[in-house]
């Protein structure tokens, strides 16, 4: 793509939040003292499940609610109560939202015609955003003759062309089909990466958010868990509920003592944040989990815990084994244990195994 | 008349006294021109980018519910033509009520004028059908 918006380029605006309350009617707190800092250009991801606030930090932002407490600092400058048309904010939405009685070209022109921009200046913008995301040629269609992904590439062209502060990404990709989503989530950061505006990125699917973002942010019941980087955030959760909802993860029940977790015959150093001496219940990632049938002595020479394997699934670039631990009180705990996809056929229901954690690659974040 | 007595034989409250009685049927034809757009998400847009309320209004709702206005007029305009009851209470006269007074005294005028109020008529369903169908392309 040669198209490059001259006074976007490396422009980026910080963005302050602190301490933003918001209360709907029967005293729900969407959020509740929910702080974070966007650095200029950065690309941030809020991840959580529904309901955590993660729509309504974007929509304060945007101006689209108003907070019941804390302030929204957008370069430097409070803007709280600056209403929505003044903010100056680039918004893609979940539903599609190009105006219909527009073509794509005057959707993109609609925003620089209330900048007061003249006509050769807006055909310019417009044709350049259109190239960049890729529809020089479905420039004159109405909303109706375009596929979704392509109405949503004319809704971010749109957000774009009038060179906001910070662009806001609410959930744009949920409606759309699995392969169109992941192309378009690449597309997506080539373009923020491109143009440098600083993006706040929201949705409920961790691959989306892992994928693109520099910094992705965790948030439970109106705040924010944990703010880090997508490898960081795998490998390093700061709380359960991080490491319970980023990446699938085993819950196993195992002995805690002195920061050690005695799980699947080894011992797992626990992460920082954990709970103390004592039962409790593990979590440990499929990847970091070694499985071998009975017998081979191929588990890495440590023994490791006997199992036996309910299902085998094939899942194309990998493979998935669950199988259930032995216990001597009551049902073992389930255990699912990812492998390569040529491994599958190996192991079949009611096979016994021996389970092992794998060096360094387990997890273990204690969640009693 | 009783009404004139209360409220004198003004047009503005025989208007106002239409604009009631085509409140309800109006306002079907709106509200589903309204549900067929997502008002919410378009208007939100509309603002992000930088537009006023008003401008939303005029520039996004309103040429969105283009075939709903018009629709919502038409209908209007039938229903307030035929209305005798109302006119009446205003001591005033019907389009019908005087077609009838005219053919009293002039057939051939009255002859004219109904062939006349047969044509807009036709024109006026003409014209809608169109307009239903420009939208749908």
């Amino acid at each position: 793509m040669t198209a490059t918006p001259s006074p976007a380029a490396s422009r980026g605006t910080e963005v302050r939040l602190t301490d933003l309350t918001r209360v709907y009617a029967g005293n729900v707190r969407a959020l509740d003292g929910f702080t974070l800092h966007i650095a200029p250009g950065e690309f941030v991801a809020l991840l959580g499940p529904s309901g955590c606030g993660k729509t309504t930090a974007l929509r304060l932002l945007a101006g689209l609610e108003d907070a019941d407490g804390g302030t929204i600092e957008v370069g430097g400058r409070d803007v709280t109560n600056v209403p929505t048309s003044k903010r100056d904010m680039g918004m893609v939405f979940q539903a599609y939202s190009l105006f219909p009685h527009m073509t794509a070209r005057q959707n993109v022109e609609f925003g620089l015609q209330l900048r007061k921009q003249d006509k050769a200046t807006r055909h310019g913008r417009a044709a350049d955003m259109l190239d960049l995301v890729g529809l020089s040629k479905q420039a004159d269609r109405y909303a109706h003759q375009m596929s979704g992904g392509q109405q949503q590439r004319v809704a971010l062209a749109r957000a774009l062309a009038i060179e906001p502060q910070v662009l806001l990404l609410d959930e744009p990709l949920s409606a759309l089909d699995a392969k169109v989503r992941s192309q378009l989530r690449d597309e997506i950061r080539r373009i923020q990466l491109e143009v440098g505006t600083t993006t706040l990125f929201v949705t409920h699917d961790q691959e989306e958010a892992l994928a693109v973002a520099d910094r992705v942010g965790v948030m439970n019941a109106g705040r924010l868990e944990q703010l880090a980087s997508p490898a960081q955030l795998y490998k390093n959760p700061a709380t359960p509920f991080v490491a319970d909802f980023v990446g699938l993860t085993n819950r196993l029940h195992c002995r805690v003592a002195g920061g050690v977790a005695q799980v699947l015959g080894g011992a797992v150093p626990l992460l920082a944040g954990s709970a103390g001496d004592g039962l409790a219940i593990v979590l440990v990632r499929p990847e970091g989990v070694t499985i071998a049938p009975v017998g081979s002595g191929g588990s890495g020479g440590s023994g490791g815990a006997a199992a036996t394997v309910v299902s085998a699934s094939f899942l194309g670039a990998s493979g998935k084994i669950v199988a259930r631990l032995e216990s001597s009180e009551g049902v073992g705990d389930l255990v699912s244990v990812q492998v390569d996809n040529t491994d599958v056929t190996a192991y079949a229901p009611g096979q016994r195994v021996l389970l092992a954690p794998r060096g360094d690659a387990a997890l273990a974040v204690s969640a009693t | 008349m009783p009404v004139t007595y209360l409220l004198g034989e003004g047009t503005v409250w025989l208007g106002l006294a239409y604009v009631i009685l085509v409140l309800p049927y109006a306002y079907r034809s709106l509200d589903a021109g309204l549900r067929a757009i997502d008002v919410k998400t378009l208007s939100e847009a509309a603002r992000s980018l930088g537009a006023s309320w008003l401008r939303v209004m005029w520039q996004i709702v309103l040429p969105n519910l283009r075939t709903a206005v018009l629709s919502a007029s038409f209908l209007s305009v039938a229903l307030v033509l035929g209305e005798f009851t109302i006119a009446n209470l205003f001591s005033r006269k019907n389009l019908q009520v005087a077609m009838f007074e005219l053919g009293k005294s002039d057939g051939q005028l009255s002859v004219a004028v109904g062939l006349a109020s047969l044509v807009f008529a036709f024109v006026v369903l003409f014209a809608m059908s169109f307009v239903g169908r420009k939208e749908k392309s």
